[in-house]
């Protein structure tokens, strides 16, 4: 998916664990998840250490759409 | 009694495989344990003696894909078994399990330099990435496919281990792995490429005799400029409506739907839920702000930052086709360039 709308010009933020697959399969603005199981989340950590953890996560997702690359980057 | 003594195998499974649970299990850190187990006994029993299992080695696939030390480990408990040979899987479809097999092989292939195989279904889209590097058997989509495939990988096993050539029939069951075969033809490459020419020029069917490899990077797009832009969320966690009115599959999924989020503040486990059958559910269940982050997009659309398209795409992404994925991804871009769209984030399970 993450490729086909990268083609169509729309620039797709990855949030992912297995970032090497994504970039084999033609995902470029790769961000790596938590985890398989909660990607944007961590059920041990505290309500406000999830936030945090999840408002990081979030900002590089638009950091990466937010930046000129030329290849597939990782951003983290 | 046999004329050759067994040889020495390890087999490699997931916690599924080895009995030990499902997805409740997927974090299990790896172990081992002596002699076959599940899918390693059939190995056996149709190997005829040819091979015995010394020892099974286990990881969940959530521990081997979010540590990059279970590899190290998993080699350790391989090597104590001293084999003189290497199974993975088969992990027909399955997306984890299919990764750590091809990894494992690869590894123990460089570090013992002994025979390995392991098996997936085409669709799988490690297949591409390792079929030069290693044999892979194909295989069904599923463990029914087991029966079939698990004797097919211990004959093609033990002839690699004998240095035996593999029948045409045994290498149509490996994926090619784009090995250069010498051959004499009658005529000088000079001769067919004039011939391919004149057909060529005369609007024939013509093939060349050097298929080019297919390029899989995609040109980035461009990065969004403006301050404020629109953004639209798409996972493929298998998020759905609660009570799933839809009707959207748990996987091998063949759509896409839509989740109008326009008035929520955040994803609550009253409006939402999930149906994918590839992880263990509960953690996203428990709060589906962990699988879409749309808690914290809507905060920051408050503040102006950004503006948030009203639905969510989602599908469930186990086991699905990549021709699948890509008519989704076709079709979920089409929809968002005629909305205004600028940029999306793609949360994956």
């Amino acid at each position: 998916m993450a490729r086909e709308l990268e083609s169509a010009g729309i620039p797709v933020a990855h949030i992912c664990t297995m970032i090497n697959v994504s970039k084999s399969m033609g995902g470029n603005r790769l961000v790596p998840s938590r985890s398989v199981l909660h990607p944007t989340g961590d059920p041990d950590l505290t309500l406000s250490e999830e936030f945090k953890l999840r408002q990081k996560i979030v900002s590089n997702a638009l950091q990466a759409i937010q930046t000129e690359i030329k290849e597939p980057t990782v951003f983290e | 009694m046999s004329d050759i003594k067994p040889f020495r195998v390890v087999h490699y499974l997931n916690q599924f495989y080895a009995g030990k649970g499902g997805e409740a299990f997927a974090n299990t850190s790896p172990y081992k344990i002596d002699g076959s187990v599940g899918p390693g006994r059939l190995l056996e029993q149709t190997s005829k003696g040819k091979l015995k299992i010394a020892g099974t080695v286990v990881c969940g696939d959530n521990y081997f894909v979010e540590n990059s030390s279970a590899i190290k480990q998993i080699i350790e408990l391989i090597k104590s078994y001293q084999p003189e040979a290497f199974i993975a899987g088969p992990a027909f479809l399955a997306g984890r399990y299919g990764e750590a097999c091809v990894e494992i092989c690869c590894a123990v292939k460089e570090r013992l330099d002994i025979p390995v195989i392991t098996g997936l279904a085409p669709e799988h889209p490690a297949v591409d990435r390792y079929r030069k590097d290693l044999p892979i058997l194909r295989t069904g989509t599923t463990g029914a496919d087991m029966k079939n495939s698990i004797p097919r990988m211990g004959e093609i096993l033990f002839k690699l281990l004998q240095g035996i050539k593999l029948s045409s029939s045994e290498q149509n069951l490996i994926y090619k792995r784009g090995l250069k075969k010498n051959a004499i033809l009658e005529k000088n490459a000079a001769r067919r490429a004039v011939a391919m020419l004149i057909t060529k020029h005369r609007g024939e069917n013509w093939q060349s005799e050097l298929p080019m490899p297919k390029n899989d990077l995609v040109t980035p797009a461009p990065a969004i400029k403006e301050k404020s832009f629109t953004l639209a969320l798409i996972t493929d966690g298998g998020l759905i409506l609660k009570g799933n009115p839809e009707r959207m599959p748990s996987g091998r999924s063949d759509r896409y739907c839509k989740i109008n989020i326009d008035s929520w503040e955040k994803l609550t486990p009253e409006k939402v839920e999930v149906n994918h059958f590839g992880y263990d559910n509960r953690y996203v269940l428990a709060d589906p702000n962990r699988l879409v982050p749309l808690d914290i997009i809507k905060t920051l659309e408050k503040r102006g930052d950004i503006r948030l398209h009203p639905v969510i795409y989602s599908t469930a992404g186990a086991a699905t086709a990549i021709e699948n994925a890509a008519s989704f991804g076709r079709g979920i871009a089409s929809e968002l360039k005629k909305a205004g769209v600028q940029a999306v984030i793609l949360t994956s399970t």
